[in-house]
Formats: C-alpha cells, structure tokens, sequence
C-alpha cells in the first residue's frame, strides 16, 4: 500500500515538471515547426541564470527565479530571429543549429560554473508526512505551481483571442495569414512563453533534484518523448506523455533503480514502431 | 635526439601500407626537424609532468594545483637533475574515449611523465594507449584492480603504471567493513545497513563482496539492501523510501561520481538514517554550499585530511589553502590532490636515484626499478617506504600473492600497499560547516553526531 502511495505521489510530483518541459518543446513545433533541441538546455541555463543570482550574487531567491524567468523569455525569441528565422527553410539545417546550440550552451555553463551538479535554494521550506512518505513543501509547490501553469496556458489557448491565433497558426500558417493573423509576433510570443517554461521547469528541478551542465540530456529526452508519444504538436497528447514517462519512471527507480534512465528511451522506440503517429496524434496547437 | 619511442604497437603488422608511408613520412620529417622543433627542443631544458583529469570538475582542479603546488617547491629548491619541472594538462571530461586521447595528447605534446584519471573508467580507457605510448603513469585517481592485475599479466606492456592512491577498490571495500565493524557496530551500535551504491566499474567488487566479508571480518552487521542506482538518476526520492522500508540503522554509501544530488535530497526529505561511507563528493571543501547546507553529519571516507597521518600531512594541507596561483576557490584537497602531490614528490626520488630521465626505454625502467624498490619485500616486510602525505607509500611486487583475501591468488604489482603503517584512509565527518576526523581512533578531531533531524 505504501509503495503505491509513493509511487502515485512521487509520480505526480517528477511527471508535473516533465509537463512544463515537454509542452514548452511542443509549442514550438506546433506553431513553427521547429525541433528546438535545445530546449533542454534552455531548462538547464534557466535554472543557471538563478544559481547565479542567489548563490554567487546573494539574491533573494524570488528575485533571482523572476530573472531566470524573464531571461529565458528573451533569450529563446533572441535565437529564433538569430539563429531559426534566417534557415527556417531548411529544416536540416535548423535541427543542427539548434543541437549545436545545445551544446554550446552545455560547454559554456560547464566552463562558468563546472560540472559539479548546484542545488538552488528551496522555494519554501519545511516538509510534511504524506501517506507514509516525507514531502518538502518546495516539491509540492513546484508540482502545484506547475500544473497551474498549465493550466493557465490551456485556458489561454482555448478562450483568448491570442490562444485563438496560436491555434489558428499551428493549425494552417497561410490561412492564419488570410485572416490576418501576424504570423510572426505569434510566433515569437510562442518561442517566448517557450523559454519562461523551461526556465520555472529548470528553477524547480534544480531547487530539489539539482542540476548539471553536461549530462542532463534527461530533459531533451522528456520532451522528445513527449513530444513523439503524444503526437507531434499536441499539448494534451503531451501531458499524457510527460505523465507515462514520469511514472514509468518512478516505478523503475522503485524496483529496478539501475535501470532509471533506459525507460524512457524504451517506451519511445516501442511507441515509435507501432504507433509513428502517437498517442494522439496531431490534434491542437 | 628523439623523444618518440621506437617500439611500434603489436597491431603495426596490420597497418595498411597508406597508413605505413604517411607515418614513415612524419617519422622522417619528426628527425629532420628533430633538434629544431616541438616538445623535442623543450624536453631538453624542463621535465614536463602531464596530468589528465576532468578539468572542469574540483577533483581536475584541486589535482592541477596539488601539482602546481609541489612543481613550485621543487624548482623553488634547484629543480629535479637541474632541470625545471612543468605541467601539461589535458581534459578526459571523466570519460573512457577522451581519457585515451588524453593520453597520447600528452604524450604527443612531450609528457615526460603522465599522471591523473579521476575515476575507473577513464583510467580503464586509457589502457590500449599504455603499451603503445610506453610512458611511466602514475594513477592518482582511481582505484579499479584492472590495471594493477594487467601489470602482473603483461608486465612488459604495462610496467609502465603505478596506483599512488587511493587504495585499490578491494581494499576500499575492506577499510569500509573494517569501519563497519569497529566503528558503526563497535562503538555505536548498530545491527543493520543499507548499501547505496551508484552504478559504476568500482563499486561493483565492494557491493558484491560487502556481506561476506563482514561475515569474515566477524562482524554480525546485516546488510539489509544493496541499491544500485544509475549514475544518471536525479530523483533520489524512492531510493531513500526504500532504504527506510528495509528497517536498517543508517545508509552507507558507495559514490564518487554522484553525491551532491542525493546528499542534498537526503536532508531536504529529512531521511531517518544516517549518511556514511564513501562519499567522494563530500570531500569538496565547499560541500555544504553545493548541497545548499546538506553537509551536516555526512561520513565519508578520504586518503587524508588535517591531521598528523604523516609529518607531510599537515604542512601539505596549509600551503594548498595559501597557494593562490590557480584555483583560489579549491582551498581544501581531495583526495586524489594528496596523491597527485605525492606522485610528484615519489617520481623525483625515484629520478634522482635513477639518475636519469626517460628519454629512452632503457632509462625508463631504470626509473621503473627505482619507483618498485618503495615498499620492496625484505624478509617479508616492506621496506624503503615512501613518506608521503596519506602514508608510508610502498608497492606490491611481482608475484606477491595473498594480499587480499578476496583475490587470494591474484598478484596486484605496483599497487599501492595496503595496511597499518603503510597507505590507509580517514574517516571524516562534516560538522557544523567543517570537516572533522572521526576515525581512527588516534587521529581523530571529533566524536560521531546523528542528523540535526535524528538529535
């Protein structure tokens, strides 16, 4: 009984964050039909960018999460008009650039605060006793905070007129210009809400779990999964999926701990070969 | 004079006939240019030591200023057969494929003498590249029995290494249920463990023997659980639920790769257990910062510490805090930076004796010789031992069997000996912000402390 509250509620808990990953990344295919590789490491500069403001600089902890958070929210549209925008013609090309980015970004962070992994400060502290299992008040915000992100992003997409044209635009980019939608200020707010995404998913991973430059290409993998899983583009086809992997996951680590890091990689090539379209399929935005 | 050996690899008969003339090519211009360019002309007027690490990490760099440290000193004091001392260094990044091309790296940019490779797998990388550089490597980082047993099994192709620390993994295992049984149960009494070890080439001989041989160290300790964890794990949460289910009196680790991250969960889900064992991480002087102030009561074990293991001991731990000319952050050293300071130090007796540098094979075994005669068997006792900063430093020799009761019949020539009086380790504990010795007995700075979660 306990394994199994511990199973759904540290589940939960990895799966949630996963969420915020694997969205930002869909988003980003959905609307302009880019394969961000390095999406995880926005996740792992996001989480820097606040390592560097509270630990070396002697922020408050909120202060330095809004400027991760800000800060990605930046940089991810700066790549795109720099870096996506003049070869977006060339989808080869631009999957390269941006997993040479990726690395890049790696390398820099590893020279700037080497490899040895960083803990953030917590959020808030204390902790509590859950079914069986001591929880952290931090984990627990981060998972609520998290889902209501997204929450927040499905109610915008859904009802606001903005949602409507970034749905509009994944959907069909000439007809979104026939009715006059601006394709590209959609699409840099798209890449914008991208990169604050996986800043809050790095700034939370890195408050409880740590984080590293090299190494983690766990988050590329998450989003990658979710993306393959729930169908390319799909934002509930890729909660589905960033919730399967993160208990697929858990119950690994549970049993099998050795063999933590092969799931996911397992459930995408089993899923690729009998069902290439996902879970979902292509749906909304 | 060339500093290029002579010896081609075994697999030259191989080589494509391309690949023949193009070396034939460089080999002829390398002599034509010989007393002209590159590391020859440098070789005759420094003695370069090349270190390979991973460079980016505080055990690369607290092994670089060690070396920096003790380079320093000697040509500060006239220098190793008049010549002064220089470092090289090259990144393995921690990994087998670059911990090989690191090593011809060096060799290729005039290493004299190489040294370095934190951690097994970078040092088991490097081991097509032994015979075929044929320089003498002085293993400051990691203790896999591999390459000590390739030694005894090729002794012609392999001569070339030697373990100056830490202790090789058989050995870790049995200063590991040494304390488990005069410490954890002796003097606190405990009945059960939990191993948790991450999932690597050297911890696999300590969890697999773990149980038997406190069996045969006559210890009634229970080992409860082995969890084994992938390297890349980031959520620790589950393995420490586990842990507490299997009902044991605290965890004892086995991790050198990883360490921060379960550390810093460890506290922040305020597990009920104890953390102690080998956690390498944990040596950093900055732990307690990295683990955002996780430190507190982690036990692990170290080569040495601030205190009088040896008359080096100390002295060696105050200048590397004063050495400011590289790393001023790294101010405490790990243990491969005692070992990296200790090589340096053995390597220049050991020349002095010899009276020659390894410009040729000939030369180099006589070093070689020089470098087997620490800790040489006389009567059944080792003799002419070394005093470094982690001990009184010796070898194993060739054909020296019964040095482990977990290999009765294997010999480990040129590993480091083992025992009282010779290399051992510290077991240190973090408190209140500092690192503190809580065994053994006759150095020790402090007494154990339990969680600030457990007081």
């Amino acid at each position: 009984m306990s394994t199994l509250a511990e199973i759904l509620i540290s589940g939960f808990l990895i799966s949630s964050l996963y969420a915020l990953v694997a969205v930002g990344f869909t988003m980003i295919f959905g609307v302009a039909g880019v394969m961000n590789l390095a999406h995880g490491a926005f996740v792992m500069v996001g989480a820097y960018i606040a390592i560097w403001a509270a630990t070396m600089m002697g922020w408050n902890i909120y202060l330095a999460f809004s400027l991760a958070i800000i800060g990605m929210a930046l940089f991810a549209p700066l790549v795109y008009r720099l870096l996506v925008r003049p070869i977006s013609k060339r989808p080869v090309i631009v999957f390269l650039i941006t997993l040479l980015l990726a690395v890049l970004l790696e390398q820099t962070m590893a020279l700037l605060f080497s490899t040895t992994p960083r803990i953030l400060p917590r959020l808030v502290t204390g902790d509590i006793y859950l079914l069986g299992i001591n929880i952290s008040y931090n984990r627990i915000v981060a998972s609520l905070i998290a889902v209501g992100i997204i929450g927040l992003l499905w109610f915008t997409v859904q009802r606001t007129k903005t949602g409507q044209a970034i749905l509009a635009l994944s959907m069909n980019r000439k007809g979104a210009a026939l009715v006059g939608i601006r394709a590209e200020r959609i699409t840099l707010l798209v890449w914008a809400i991208s990169g604050a995404l996986a800043a809050v998913a790095g700034l939370f991973s890195a408050s409880f779990l740590g984080i590293s430059p090299l190494g983690d290409r766990l988050p590329l993998v998450i989003a990658f999964s979710a993306v393959v899983l729930g169908g390319l583009g799909s934002i509930p086809g890729s909660l589905w999926a960033a919730f399967i992997i993160g208990y697929a996951e858990t119950i690994t680590a549970q049993f099998f701990p050795e063999a933590r890091g092969l799931v996911s990689l397992f459930i995408l090539i089993v899923i690729l070969t009998i069902r290439p379209q996902g879970l979902l399929g292509r749906e909304i935005a | 004079m060339t500093k290029s050996n002579n010896h081609w690899p075994d697999s030259s008969a191989g080589l494509s006939r391309r690949s023949f003339l193009k070396g034939a090519g460089a080999g002829a211009l390398a002599l034509s240019l010989g007393p002209l360019a590159g590391p020859w002309v440098q070789a005759a007027e420094t003695i370069t030591i090349g270190m390979a690490n991973p460079l980016e990490t505080f055990f690369g760099q607290a092994a670089e200023k060690a070396l920096l440290l003790g380079i320093k000193q000697i040509n500060a004091s006239g220098g190793l057969l008049g010549k002064n001392l220089d470092l090289i260094t090259s990144d393995t990044a921690g990994r087998p494929d670059q911990a090989l091309l690191a090593v011809e790296d060096l060799a290729n940019r005039g290493a004299d003498f190489l040294t370095g490779f934190f951690f097994s797998e970078a040092l088991i990388g490097t081991i097509p590249a032994i015979p075929v550089v044929r320089k003498i490597l002085l293993d400051t980082g990691a203790s896999t029995p591999v390459l000590t047993i390739q030694v005894s099994k090729d002794y012609n192709n392999f001569k070339f290494f030697f373990r100056l620390g830490p202790v090789n993994s058989f050995f870790l295992l049995q200063l590991s249920v040494g304390f488990v049984r005069d410490f954890l149960e002796g003097k606190l009494g405990w009945k059960k463990i939990v191993l948790l070890a991450e999932d690597s080439a050297w911890t696999k001989p300590i969890t697999d023997s773990f149980q038997t041989l406190l069996g045969a160290f006559g210890s009634k300790v229970q080992v409860v659980d082995v969890i084994r964890y992938a390297e890349s794990t980031t959520d620790f949460t589950s393995l420490f639920s586990r842990a507490v289910k299997a009902g044991s009196d605290g965890l004892f680790t086995i991790m050198a790769h990883t360490g921060t991250r379960p550390t810093a969960q460890w506290a922040a889900q305020k597990v009920p257990l104890p953390l102690v064992g080998i956690n390498v991480q944990a040596q950093q002087g900055n732990f307690d910062q990295l683990t955002n102030g996780a430190a507190e009561s982690v036990v692990t074990l170290t080569s040495a510490a601030r205190a009088p293991v040896t008359k080096k001991t100390i002295p060696f731990v105050d200048d590397f805090a004063a050495f400011s000319d590289v790393f001023p952050q790294v101010t405490i050293p790990s243990y491969n930076a005692f070992s990296s300071y200790d090589a340096l130090f053995m390597l220049k007796e050991a020349v002095e004796k010899a009276g020659t540098l390894p410009d040729n094979e000939a030369n180099t075994d006589k070093i070689i010789a020089e470098l087997e005669q620490f800790g040489a068997l006389k009567d059944g006792k080792p003799t002419d031992l070394f005093v470094g900063t982690t001990g009184h430093l010796g070898f194993y020799q060739r054909g020296e069997i019964g040095v482990t009761p977990l290999m009765p019949k294997q010999a480990f020539p040129h590993d480091l000996r083992f025992g009282p009086g010779l290399a051992g380790g510290l077991w240190i504990q973090w408190q209140s912000g500092k690192q503190q010795v809580i065994s053994p007995a006759n150095l020790k700075t402090a007494g154990f402390v339990l969680p600030p979660w457990m007081r």
